[in-house]
């Protein structure tokens, strides 16, 4: 009897333990509904970021590359977390920023790599021994990425170093990776291989337009704000599929826009940020549409990875976590309703990455959106 | 709004949301094999690598963003120069007398390289010379480059000549005319008044084909870069990148740049534009925090930005013209370097950029180019520009001391200056040898040269009325008149005795002058700036621009640049803005905008509306107004009883009283000075036209010697035609910080003597009437002790 009532009454404390957590957490999630968990940076920090500053790809090998670098900075700023902050853009300042002839970032690094050497023998600079950039070819989305970041910590934490590195940065990716196309000023992927004469080859996902927005407020008289209207008007254009989604590159030849051929037709890893970038520059954004008609059927359980454009076929792999905490963002945008921070799922200490950094991304855009300031 | 929205939506976002959290608890594991697996990498893990090199990069071929003008400038330029912009305003070009030469100096910049450069000459001989031996020369730098024959049959003449262009150095060249005269082949009167030529300065000109050259990207360079021996009015774009509007502290920015520039340029006129990109075919002055600049300048030079930030770079597409980027960190360091541009005397060095250290101004105004003298004072020659000389011959001309007067010198003043000049002179003088004095061309005093074996004179002392000096630049001549002691037809003259030399040492004493200013006085204003330079750095002055728009804007620089001219000091503490001064503002009131633009009560106090348009009116021509009308002795005691008319700060432009027309008066613009409604004893001047276009035209013209130099009374009309200024007196005088009751009640006096002959009357009657009473009640005090003692 009394063995009966231990196992009820343990039950009983299991279950209003476990009550009283859902319900401490309803009553925080209800009187601070756009404050960013703790503990998704906490999980962030201790999974993917290395004490040295080094943003880490947990599910490609363990590379670092400048986009990672980039959105760690990012959510850095967001907590206000000026510590982490400084250890990330040191990393990153250290061992990206090596370009012998601009201030743009070569955009992947390799654990037990052997540092690359010039014509003389010289290997290129570096502070992280344990391994070295392998292709010093940069990738626009994440010194565009890093310059934000900077920008908003220049704000945040008043220090013109920060603004003085951003402008460095987006100086010379200006002069690098942006060219005049049919009366487009198209933001090339990289520096080195995506302009050919016969066309472009683009990522409309690297057009990270709150970024570019607030580019161009904070250095007036650049072409950053062109950059973002015109990557609006190609996202615009370049949708295809039953369901007008952007696919995750695209080619641009004379004046047409054509899914590139040299990569999957998918709308996938890539173009699913398109949609966050877009709903965090502008909520209301008609472009938001096609993106929210697609995922709203298939939320939450069929919701894919990847379809494919040309056949309208769904990839085998679902949706990360943090690709769907982007439709519901989205989803929310476009039906005008509303979305709190809170009301999306927490960073789980499984999970990837690349889910858990669109995760933390979209609440911090959530947070931005919404919020009433 | 938001709040709203989300108590509205938050039943749907709540299902969204434990939507999303059902999915991700069960399937996570699953999830994590599955994206483990593919081998499509995300996001920027598919990159493509084109497999180039590392240090063999290939940058894409113009790829270069910075915001470029639309065109570029035409390397080479077509320039004209009349003579008249090198010699003095109504001034003639005359050579008189046998032998005679007229030096001027023609500029040629740095900038320009000349490819071909000729000078057209009109003039006229006189009809009695002799052809044979009359002759005009063509000097440039010591080389005659053409002569002419003066042919008494041909007075009138029109020639062009080339000039070498090996000939002309970069700087001033001195292009000298040079005639011999005759009209007899003996005993001539070497100064006969047939003896002459005259060269038209309107009609002649030099005209010159020259390519633009590409800008040294040296800051060092910068001081001369900026230069005054443009043919062409140096043009300058003030640049504010991305900015939308204009704000207080960019208006401010651009003001002590555009001063810095029209201070480099001397008095030489200058056009200032504004745009938040850069224009082509001119220098481009870009302003702003190194972020707002960043589309400017390269990463490295980012970097380097770590004060305020000074650069030189050339435009782009355009290498003749310069872009001058004026940076910092935040905005105070812009402001430092915009006041580093600022001062003309700020040392720059040999290399693009400068970080511009701490800059302190002088307490002193040291700065400032054209000081005024500071009174009492003793200032010899030398420390006035004068350098030592010894003069020769006959007719060899004189002394020139230029001195700077404080803008508040009192025409009231009945002190002397006092001149002691140290000079020695030669030998056998005829005795009507003289030494000449003049102030402001206005003969004072002379001094016989009598003694015939020549004289040395160490303290000769002369008293020269303060009355005689004005405001601002005043020109002291003093001339030997040297004769020889024997002349006469067909003698032998001697003129190597003719020599004289006034030493350095010389001193003027200058007395404890009154200061005492009488305003409204435009023409105060434009031959010293006073009051507005009254505080040399402007710390007295508010200048308040009525408008955002770039015409207007730029109006108010231009004035700004033509005071910082004339003060020959830059006024970077002048309070300026895009708002009303407070009313209980103590500081002088400049007010620059179109009519329409101009608060209502600022012109409160003005004598005439300028905000009427096509309603003002004002004199274009009267017959001159008598001083006095008295023109009988009683008429005249009569006038000595009700006071002279009260001294004028200048000679008083006609009354409106006697106006003859009302003008149309869309295309003028209009200077109204006057005391200001709300700072008594402070002044207002408002500049203002129908539109900011018609401003921006007139202030333009306003640079013109023939307008600033004739401004006068307390209203001025201009437009862009020639001759077109118009000016009247039209309102009552004050007393600059005069604010006591006494001082203004005295001003009014003098204004209106009728006024005070009763009011002084009374008062002597009121006094009469009290001393009668006192000697009335005296008197019958004494009757009473009397008749007390008699009894």
């Amino acid at each position: 009897m009394k063995a009966k009532w231990a196992v009820i009454l343990s039950f009983g404390a299991i279950f209003a333990l476990v009550l009283g957590f859902k319900l401490t957490a309803f009553v925080l999630d209800f009187l601070n509904p756009y404050g960013l968990r703790k503990a998704d940076w906490e999980i962030y920090q201790r999974n993917f970021i290395s004490t040295g500053g080094r943003v880490i790809d947990t599910g490609n090998e363990n590379v670092s590359h400048s986009e990672g670098q980039g959105y760690g900075l990012v959510i850095a700023v967001a907590y206000e977390d000026r510590a982490a902050f400084d250890r990330i853009w040191n990393w990153t300042q250290q061992n990206l920023q090596v370009r012998p002839a601009d201030k743009l970032l070569a955009w992947q690094w390799k654990p037990g790599a052997s540092p690359i050497e010039d014509e003389n023998g010289t290997p290129l600079p570096g502070t992280d021994h344990s391994g070295a950039v392998t292709d010093t070819n940069n990738a626009s989305d994440g010194d565009i990425l890093v310059a934000w970041a900077l920008i908003r910590a220049s704000k945040v934490w008043n220090d013109y170093k920060y603004q003085q590195a951003a402008a460095q940065i987006l100086v010379d990716l200006a002069r690098l990776d942006l060219k005049e196309y049919d009366g487009k000023t198209i933001l090339l992927p990289g520096t080195d291989g995506f302009w050919t004469e016969d066309g472009a080859t683009l990522n409309p996902s690297y057009y990270i337009f709150p970024a570019l927005d607030e580019i161009a407020a904070a250095l007036p008289g650049t072409p950053w704000g062109k950059v973002s209207a015109d990557g609006r008007s190609l996202i615009e254009k370049g949708a295809f599929g039953k369901w007008k989604l952007t696919p995750d590159w695209l080619f641009a030849t004379g004046s047409e826009l054509q899914i590139s051929p040299k990569f999957p037709p998918d709308f996938g890893y890539n173009a699913v940020r398109v949609p966050l970038h877009i709903a965090w520059a502008q909520k209301d954004s008609p472009l938001l549409a096609p993106f929210a008609d697609f995922w709203k059927p298939l939320l939450p359980e069929h919701m894919p990875a990847t379809v494919n454009l040309k056949d309208d076929s769904f990839g085998p792999y679902p949706a990360l976590p943090g690709m769907k905490a982007i439709a519901a963002y989205t989803i929310a945008c476009a039906s005008k309703a509303s979305l709190t921070v809170r009301a999306l799922p927490a960073v789980t200490k499984d999970e990837p990455y690349f889910s858990a950094s669109l995760s933390i991304l979209t609440k911090i855009a959530v947070r931005e959106s919404f919020a009433t300031k | 709004m938001k709040d709203m929205m989300r108590h509205l939506h938050l039943p749907q976002s709540l299902l969204l949301a434990l939507a999303i959290l059902a999915s991700s608890i069960a399937p996570i594991s699953a999830q994590q094999q599955a994206v483990a697996a593919p081998s499509v990498a995300p996001a920027a893990l598919a990159l493509p690598t084109p497999g180039a090199s590392v240090f063999q990069r290939t940058a894409p071929a113009g790829a270069a963003r910075l915001p470029l003008p639309e065109r570029t400038t035409p390397r080479e330029e077509t320039m004209r120069l009349p003579i008249r912009k090198l010699i003095a305003l109504d001034s003639p070009l005359m050579l008189r007398n046998a032998s005679s030469i007229y030096t001027i100096f023609v500029p040629v910049s740095a900038r320009m390289k000349f490819k071909s450069c000729s000078l057209n000459l009109d003039f006229t001989n006189s009809i009695a010379l002799l052809t044979e031996r009359s002759v005009l020369r063509v000097v440039v730098n010591d080389v005659i480059v053409a002569q002419y024959r003066l042919d008494r049959n041909r007075p009138f003449n029109s020639v062009e000549m080339g000039i070498p262009l090996e000939l002309l150095k970069t700087g001033f060249n001195r292009l000298q005319f040079i005639v011999a005269q005759h009209y007899t082949n003996q005993c001539e009167d070497p100064g006969a008044p047939e003896l002459f030529t005259e060269i038209n300065p309107d009609t002649s000109y030099l005209s010159a084909v020259a390519e633009w050259r590409d800008v040294p990207q040296r800051l060092s360079y910068l001081r001369w870069w900026v230069d005054e021996k443009l043919w062409n009015p140096y043009q300058f774009n003030v640049c504010f990148p991305g900015s939308s509007q204009m704000t207080d502290l960019q208006l401010a920015w651009g003001g002590i740049v555009t001063q810095g520039v029209a201070l480099a340029l001397n008095y030489q006129p200058f056009r200032v534009m504004t745009a938040n990109a850069l224009r082509a075919g001119m220098d481009n002055i870009v302003i702003g925090t190194m972020t707002e600049l960043s589309g400017y300048l390269t990463a490295t030079e980012i970097g380097s930005v770590n004060g305020s930030f000074l650069a030189i770079k050339a435009l782009p597409g355009d290498p003749a013209h310069c872009m001058i980027i004026i940076s910092g960190r935040d905005e105070r360091e812009v402001s430092q370097t915009a006041l580093a541009f600022g001062l003309v005397n700020y040392p720059l060095p040999d290399s693009q950029y400068a970080i511009v250290d701490q800059l302190t101004l002088p307490q002193e105004p040291a700065y400032i180019r054209n000081a005024p003298l500071q009174m009492p004072g003793i200032y010899s020659f030398r420390q006035l520009g004068y350098k030592q000389q010894t003069i020769r011959g006959w007719n060899a001309g004189g002394y020139s001391v230029p001195i700077y007067m404080p803008g508040d010198i009192s025409k009231d003043d009945g002190a002397n200056a006092e001149l002691r000049l140290h000079f020695t002179y030669g030998a056998a003088f005829r005795d009507d040898s003289v030494f000449n004095v003049f102030v402001n061309g206005q003969f004072q005093k002379a001094i016989r040269l009598r003694d015939l074996n020549g004289s040395m004179h160490s303290d000769h002392r002369l008293y020269l009325p303060m009355i005689s000096f004005q405001p601002g630049r005043n020109v002291v001549d003093l001339t030997p008149v040297m004769v020889p002691l024997v002349t006469g037809k067909c003698q032998m003259i001697q003129e190597e005795n003719l020599v004289f030399t006034l030493y350095d040492d010389s001193v003027f004493v200058f007395p404890r002058a009154l200061r005492k200013c009488r305003l409204p006085s435009l023409g105060l204003f434009s031959q010293t700036a006073f009051p507005y330079s009254g505080s040399p750095d402007g710390a007295e002055t508010a200048l308040f621009v009525a408008g955002r728009d770039m015409e207007t804007v730029t109006a108010a620089w231009t004035l700004l640049g033509k005071m910082s001219q004339i003060s020959g000091a830059l006024l970077h503490r002048l309070e300026v803005g895009f708002k009303p001064p407070g009313r209980n503002i103590r500081k002088n009131l400049l007010v620059v905008g179109a009519r329409d633009q101009i608060p209502e009560d600022i012109v409160a106090r003005a004598p005439v509306s300028p905000l009427q348009v096509g309603k003002m009116r004002y004199l274009v021509s009267v017959s001159p107004k008598p001083e006095r009308l008295a023109t009988s002795p009683i008429e005249e005691f009569m006038e000595k009883i009700r006071g002279t008319p009260s001294e004028k700060a200048e000679p008083e432009p006609p009354k409106t009283a006697e106006m003859t027309m009302a003008a149309d008066m869309i295309d003028d613009t209009v200077a109204v000075q006057f005391e200001s409604p709300t700072a008594v004893g402070y002044p207002v001047t408002i500049v203002t036209a129908g539109s900011a276009a018609n401003l921006l035209s007139g202030m333009n013209a306003l640079q013109d010697r023939s307008v600033w130099d004739n401004l006068a009374g307390d209203l001025a009309v201009w437009n862009s035609r020639p001759d077109s200024l118009a000016v009247a007196k039209v309102g009552p005088d004050f007393i600059y910080k005069s604010t006591s009751v006494v001082t203004r009640v005295g001003t009014n006096m003098q204004q209106s003597p009728w006024l005070f002959a009763p009011i002084l009357i009374i008062l002597i009657l009121l006094i009469a009437l009290g001393v009668r009473t006192v000697l009335r009640r005296r008197g019958e005090k004494l009757g009473a002790e009397e008749n007390e003692s008699d009894a």
